[in-house]
């Protein structure tokens, strides 16, 4: 096996705040091939996004710290660089695209400007050299009469146009590895459609690794080879694509993909939500920080945090204790569509029992209900 | 189905009787148009245009269903739901609601036109939860002012009786009643956005807009609020009008869904008919642009990319609005007719010149 | 299984799990006491060091100014000179006693000499022989008075006129913010200069309008509210399409209680802010005014005429008067400037709170 592009090892990044020590991302390691599609699923808060800020070195000092790890980026460590090879190395080899293309771009320089800046800063070429890679760039992103638009400022783009100007400039110094912020989450679906095709349609072409970070299982389905899935500043769960979605071992995994609803779902039922919220980061549980949401929490789950460790498919990797002696069964592909009659008429009486969480509120609703008749007789 | 008259673009009723709302109809909105005026100058405001948000809709929800309006953003649905409840004026149109009362006849009021007091009235029974927990109560009010506030401003019943229905609504919507004197922050969003349906539940409302409830809230916590939307509606026999941009969420809570384009309702169906058989070329593509989180279907799928952006409604094209990006359009026809909003199907209505069914997914 | 499309997840093995049977509501444990407003803004307030010490230091003048009439040798603060001009003798005028070295201990008030107290001349006296520190004292009067009666008043009109406007935008907004446009655009100080300088001769009005701080405090109140009234607006503006005000207009509530209730507690921070800095803003322009011999009419001492007399004295080596006066109206001006950004915390009910 060649040498992986990336090689993040024991990541761990705190934050001081005056309410105590934030683990942002708190001992996580994996490696990314090259050319390799890889996406960070989490839940806000869950450290997807501070996992990819570690890598670009743009974790501001003095609140925020990388405290250890090690980030072995194509044989070099990037934590030993100096800030001077970091930048070289930020744009150049490594470049990422952020959630908010309107923020990530200055309003005051015309797009071209700002294509061409990256481009001489990274690239040994004159400014008319720089003007025909920029052009060549807005070309790749599908923006029609590329050398028109070079002129225009940000504003006079729409939202999605934005955020392929901000793929063509990321993508304009062919990096190793794309780092993509929840790059769509700000457009709407058809937009996103559009931006998730192209980087698709890109990255393929060129070979360039990417990572995808999203709280969306949906994008990361259509896009990634393999998925890692986050939750309070951890790993918890890791695989193929297919391991994840058809096979998942950890019960977070599980739950999620039990949460989301379907375009393709044909039956109304009561979604299996995982109960409880995401734990504080700066006061996370004992044990696995999973636990107080979990429905097959034992003791030694209060008590050690679990590795993760290879279960399920080969490759696949989890951190549960539990995680051999669990079956989680999770809608399949083609399952959906296995219910063929549409059972609308079914859906008033919604299977109520099934569910604790059910009972309670219903039990909870009907004392509310005698307190609305005694408030009703009252006035 | 009922044979009642189905028309949503009925003919505007010239008197309250005559609104003719069906028995099981308990809203229906009438060619409803909301214009925001530009204006131009310092000293003195002159209007130079208008930016219509909504351009005549109609539409009726019946009792206990739930209607999805569901399109992108820009296509006037929070819009459509703010004059619904006249949190904005309507610039034109009806909003006709149905007051019920016990052993007397219910009583019909128009929203868009009603005076302050049958106004504030129609309100006990029409609410709201808004789409972002942060932004939607009040950050220096506690937890029990906020839940009462509704029954404060109706004038029910004494401090102590508001306060034990504050426990109890919250009780209902699944949070502790212990926390009455928290303040918002000390929640999380899903948290906030329980509190946020427990006022809206305060004064036993019959119909509920729900205008985003989820879209800002985390996945797991999505599916949280919705199961409880869900068990409301079971419990209280809620009526829902559900503004979504997502469509597999409105899929799964909705029993009719309305697609939005510019202003305009483009199609509209029963949950099944629009998802199985989708007519309009834009619900087309906008279904195809949902990614499914299956990787198998995902990977097979063959996605409609809609060409360049939604165009500013402002300047709306002319004929149908959606020609400039549809594949469908044809010149001389879908650029200068607008499509009238037919019933092709029953109870199946689209607005386009070339309709045809399409498998999305 | 009932329903084929519905996850479901079990353990493979039978397992020991903990009883998971009561589950809790999602904010169960989180039941606190009733915590008033006032309570938090108090305990909010405490934590706030710097605030806290320049609210005892505000207290502190206050109460000292308020006091000043109490101290023994008050006819020090008028000049003796004067009085002395009134009975006909003239030559204290040249004695011109300066005190700080001790030497000379008498004081003329009225018609008599009065033994100067150890206390009055700590800070030494000018050359008129008044103490510096009982005129420090009678100084500050007039300036608070004139910083906390203009803080008042743009306080109020500020609000007043910006919360109407923003709230009711259209005509009214359009016809108040161009009033204030135009306060905003009059001339401070020359105005300041003008009616200072007619104000004592015009004697239609009462006494305490044209003697002494008020006629200033009155003047510059409604001169200065135009910056608030602006950031008031602004702030209901954005407060009124708020949802959880849209969310009390659904529930039926009026404009009067979503003005009082909702919008102006969320707007009181840089209502707070600004007024504080008004406050400083007004005591600095009044004493630049008496610097430039415009301010509140002699013989009332003023920091500002302190400082402008004490710079005169201090180029002859005689630092005292302006280093006292000066000090006064800075240690104030900070004060007042740090208990506001105090108490725009105390107020804010985000600033987490440990509940016990």
């Amino acid at each position: 096996m060649t040498e992986p592009l990336l090689d993040v090892s024991d990541l761990r990044t705190y934050f001081t705040t005056e309410e105590g020590i934030v683990r942002a991302v708190d001992g996580i390691s994996f490696t990314m091939e090259p050319g390799q599609r890889l996406g960070v699923v989490g839940e806000s808060g869950s450290g997807k996004s501070v996992t990819a800020l570690s890598v670009m070195g743009l974790i501001e000092p003095p609140a925020g710290k990388i405290v250890t790890g090690r980030l072995m980026f194509k044989g070099r460590n990037l934590l030993e660089l100096d800030e001077d090879e970091m930048r070289a190395v930020r744009g150049g080899q490594i470049a990422m695209i952020f959630q908010d293309p309107m923020t990530a771009l200055n309003p005051v320089y015309t797009i071209g400007d700002q294509l061409m800046e990256t481009i001489l800063l990274h690239q040994d070429v004159n400014r008319s050299g720089a003007r025909e890679i920029a052009i060549q760039a807005i070309d790749d992103v599908q923006i029609p009469n590329a050398a028109q638009r070079m002129t225009d400022y940000p504003h006079q783009y729409s939202g999605g146009m934005r955020q392929r100007i901000m793929i063509a400039m990321g993508l304009s110094c062919n990096p190793d590895l794309l780092i993509a912020d929840e790059p769509t989450t700000a457009l709407d679906v058809t937009t996103q459609a559009q931006i998730m095709d192209l980087m698709l349609q890109l990255a393929e072409d060129r070979g360039t690794a990417v990572m995808l970070i999203t709280h969306d299982l949906g994008v990361v389905a259509g896009f990634c080879d393999d998925v890692h899935v986050m939750y309070a500043g951890g790993i918890v769960e890791s695989g193929t694509i297919s391991d994840i979605y058809y096979n998942p071992q950890h019960p977070y995994t599980w739950g999620l993909l039990g949460s989301m609803t379907r375009l393709d779902d044909v039956q109304r039922h009561r979604l299996h939500s995982v109960r409880g919220a995401p734990p504080s980061v700066i006061d996370l549980p004992h044990g696995c920080r999973f636990r107080p949401r979990c429905d097959f929490a034992t003791d030694v789950c209060g008590k050690i945090l679990p590795a993760l460790r290879e279960v399920g498919n080969p490759g696949q990797q989890a951190a549960c204790h539990h995680a051999d002696e669990l079956e989680l069964h999770t809608m399949t592909s083609g399952e959906a569509g296995t219910i063929a009659a549409d059972v609308d008429e079914d859906l008033t009486d919604v299977d109520l029992d099934a569910e604790e969480i059910a009972t309670e509120t219903v039990a909870a609703a009907k004392s509310a209900v005698e307190g609305v008749s005694i408030e009703e007789g009252l006035s | 189905m009922t044979d009642t008259k189905r028309d949503p673009a009925a003919d505007r009723p010239a008197t309250n009787k005559a609104s003719n709302l069906p028995d099981d109809v308990i809203l229906r909105v009438n060619h409803l148009v909301k214009e925001f005026p530009i204006t131009k100058g310092v000293f003195f405001r002159k209007q130079v245009g208008a930016v219509q948000a909504v351009s005549d809709i109609s539409f009726e929800i019946k009792k206990g269903e739930t209607l999805g309006l569901v399109g992108e953003s820009g296509c006037g649905k929070s819009t459509t739901a703010r004059s619904v409840l006249r949190l904005l004026q309507p610039t034109s149109g009806d909003v006709w609601f149905r007051l019920e009362s016990e052993g007397d006849e219910d009583e019909i009021v128009n929203v868009a036109t009603a005076k302050q007091d049958v106004l504030r009235r129609a309100r006990r029974d029409m609410q709201i939860v808004f789409q972002d927990p942060y932004a939607s109560l009040n950050p220096r009010m506690t937890v029990a002012s906020i839940v009462a506030e509704p029954l404060l401003v109706h004038g029910e019943g004494s401090k102590q009786e508001r306060l034990e229905k504050v426990k109890d609504l919250l009780r209902v919507v699944g949070l502790s009643p212990e926390h009455t004197n928290r303040y918002p922050h000390e929640f999380s969003g899903g948290q906030r956005q329980r509190i946020g349906v427990a006022r809206a539940l305060a004064l036993n409302p019959s119909f509920m807009v729900l205008d985003e409830p989820v879209s800002a809230l985390d996945v797991s916590i999505q599916a949280q609020v919705l199961n409880l939307m869900a068990d409301l509606q079971d419990e209280f026999g809620l009526t829902y009008l559900f503004i979504a941009h997502d469509l597999s969420v409105v899929r799964h809570i909705s029993d009719r869904v309305a697609v939005m384009y510019l202003g305009k309702t483009v199609e509209m169906a029963d949950r099944s008919a629009l998802y199985d058989r989708p007519m309009h070329p834009y619900t087309h593509a906008l279904m195809s642009a949902v990614p499914i989180p299956d990787p198998k279907i995902e990977l097979s799928r063959k996605r409609i990319l809609l060409e360049g952006d939604i165009p500013s409604p402002a300047n709306p094209p002319p004929g149908c609005r959606f020609n400039t990006r549809c594949p469908k359009a044809e010149a001389g026809r879908c650029d200068v007719d607008e499509p009238e909003f037919r019933e092709l199907e029953p109870g199946h209505w689209v607005a386009c010149h070339f309709p045809e069914v399409q498998q999305v997914y | 299984m009932t329903e084929p499309n519905r996850p479901t997840g079990k353990f493979i093995t039978a397992v020991e799990q903990p009883s998971q049977s009561v589950l809790l509501t999602e904010t169960e444990g989180m039941a606190v006491e009733p915590i008033t407003q006032w309570d938090l803004f108090w305990t909010r307030l405490r934590r706030h060091r710097l605030a806290m010490i320049s609210a005892g230091v505000v207290t502190f003048l206050v109460l000292v100014v308020l006091a000043a009439p109490l101290m023994q040798s008050a006819g020090w603060i008028d000049s003796p000179v004067e009085r002395l001009v009134d009975d006909g003798g003239r030559t204290l005028r040249n004695i011109a006693p300066r005190l700080n070295d001790g030497t000379i201990n008498i004081l003329v008030s009225g018609e008599e000499a009065v033994p100067a107290t150890a206390t009055a001349l700590i800070f030494g006296s000018d050359d008129l022989g008044r103490g510096v520190f009982t005129r420090v004292i009678y100084g500050g009067r007039a300036s608070l008075t004139v910083g906390l009666v203009t803080g008042m008043i743009v306080a109020f009109l500020g609000t007043v006129v910006g919360s109407t406007a923003g709230y009711y935008p259209g005509g009214i907004d359009q016809s108040l913010m161009r009033f204030t446009d135009l306060v905003l655009g009059l001339p401070l100080l020359p105005i300041a200069i003008v009616v200072g300088r007619i104000l004592p001769e015009l004697d239609f009005l009462p006494s305490w309008v044209t003697k002494g701080p008020m006629g200033i405090a009155l003047l510059l109140g409604f001169l200065l509210w135009g910056g608030l009234a602006r950031i008031v607006r602004a702030e209901f503006l954005s407060l009124r399409e708020k949802e959880f005000v849209e969310a009390a207009r659904a529930a039926g509530a009026s404009d009067r209680r979503i003005v009082f209730r909702h919008a102006l507690p969320n707007a009181m921070s840089p209502i707070i802010v600004q007024t504080t800095l008004i406050v400083g803003i007004a005591i600095i322009i009044e004493a630049a005014l008496s610097f430039l011999g415009f301010g509140v009419p002699a013989p009332t001492p003023t920091w500002g005429g302190m400082a402008a007399e004490g710079g005169r004295l201090a180029v002859r080596g005689f630092w005292w008067e302006l280093v006292f006066s000066a000090s006064a109206l800075i240690i104030t001006v900070l004060s007042i400037n740090f208990l506001g950004d105090g108490l725009r915390d105390a107020l804010d009910p985000t600033q987490t709170i440990e509940r016990k």
